[in-house]
């Protein structure tokens, strides 16, 4: 599946699980995640996404970006990734991603982005 | 559904003074032979030895113990903490393992302990070598190495267990079944507000034993530091570059495991550490 193809599940999957939902009930923020050469912002409104638009984008605000190359990201949404690319933070400290911008509203609800970051992994596994 | 049964675990509570404070200390043990002190990680407290409490090719040979650091767990904090901040210093967190030690009149014991207890226990050997029998740091090394910025231990998020529990979550390996996982997790969500933030000071501020890790005499004090491969926070470089510090020290690099290894994966954590274990009885 490509990239694109995971991004545009995101929504769906995403709203599909209420526990996910419950976890960012208080989050409203748009927010970057590029993978390679792709952009897309990503909109949540109390705890559900609401948008997520394909870039690239011009002069569009965003509060944080989490990028990474694609490998990257296919090996953190992988069944059993790697040390290094199991969680946001291992990537970002193991210098396979970068989190850039304010990353205010991603420590104020850390739980749901991380765990709204993984939803890929469902979604490839489901495609299986 | 499993029949109603007790642990081997008994918990007591032990009134002793560190620093010239009197301290409420509450701790746990099971086992009888060579006592084998544990402990916890930053924020968390001795549950997170109680497999190992009840894992009896341990028990048989050691009497395991786990002391809640005053503020974690069920020690209190001393009379008047309402007017201080908490901060672990390296020098409090010595004379807490020393004053127990004392206490329980243990016999030259085994001092093991995880994270910042991995890092505490490079210091232990190195004042204290003859004191004790062997010393093991999981998770450990002889020097800060912060993986996130200290600006992040400002923000109102650290004051909240859920922030703390969902900060270190990434160090759980992905293979640690999911009922440990959320268990080690939970300790994170018990803890009160601002310690696992006053265990930072120790952990990225205070604790640096570089200048002294190489003068530790492993003849009388073996050191063996044992790191899961997923651990960012003590990553194994960190790890190997510690043991080639320390003459005779041997590091152990685990696969499948994270930071957390006796709580998030106790099974695979004691094929490692039995191997160490024997060593050390032998």
């Amino acid at each position: 599946m490509d990239i694109e193809a995971i991004l545009d599940r995101l929504q769906t999957t995403a709203n599909d699980c209420p526990e996910l939902v419950r976890l960012g009930r208080r989050c409203d923020v748009e927010f970057l995640i590029e993978a390679g050469n792709h952009e897309f912002r990503i909109t949540v409104q109390d705890g559900r996404v609401t948008g997520v638009h394909r870039g690239p984008f011009r002069m569009r605000a965003w509060r944080f970006a989490i990028r990474a190359d694609e490998s990257a990201w296919r090996e953190f949404w992988s069944p059993v990734p790697g040390p290094g690319f199991n969680d946001l933070f291992a990537m970002a400290s193991r210098g396979h991603a970068r989190i850039e911008g304010d990353i205010g509203p991603l420590l104020e609800h850390l739980r749901y982005f991380k765990e709204l970051a993984q939803i890929p992994r469902t979604i490839l596994a489901q495609a299986r | 559904m499993t029949a109603a049964h007790f642990e081997p675990i008994v918990g007591r509570y032990l009134h002793l003074a560190i620093e010239g404070a009197a301290h409420r200390i509450y701790f746990e043990e099971a086992g009888a032979g060579i006592p084998l002190v544990c402990l916890h990680t930053a924020g968390a407290h001795s549950s997170q030895y109680r497999h190992l409490m009840c894992d009896r090719r341990v028990t048989d040979r050691f009497r395991v113990l786990a002391f809640d650091l005053p503020w974690h767990g069920k020690s209190n904090p001393p009379a008047g903490w309402e007017s201080a901040e908490y901060r672990l210093t390296s020098g409090f967190y010595v004379a807490s393992i020393m004053a127990f030690l004392d206490a329980l009149e243990l016999e030259r014991p085994v001092v093991m302990g995880c994270s910042m207890g991995g890092r505490v226990v490079v210091r232990i050997a190195s004042e204290h070598g003859s004191r004790v029998r062997a010393v093991i740091g999981l998770e450990g090394s002889d020097h800060p190495a912060p993986w996130y910025d200290g600006s992040w231990l400002d923000r109102p998020e650290f004051l909240r267990g859920d922030f703390c529990a969902a900060l270190v979550s990434g160090l759980i390996a992905p293979q640690s079944p999911a009922e440990y996982r959320w268990e080690t997790l939970w300790h994170y969500y018990q803890s009160g507000s601002g310690v696992f933030r006053g265990d930072m000071h120790f952990y990225r501020a205070d604790s640096e034993y570089r200048g002294t890790s190489s003068e530790i005499d492993t003849t009388r004090c073996p050191v063996f530091l044992m790191t899961g491969e997923y651990d960012y926070s003590c990553t194994p470089e960190l790890t190997r570059e510690t043991a080639a510090r320390i003459p005779g020290a041997e590091a152990i690099i685990m696969d499948g495991i994270g930071h957390f290894p006796m709580s998030e994966n106790p099974d695979r954590f004691s094929g490692f550490l039995l191997r160490v274990l024997d060593r050390i009885a032998s």
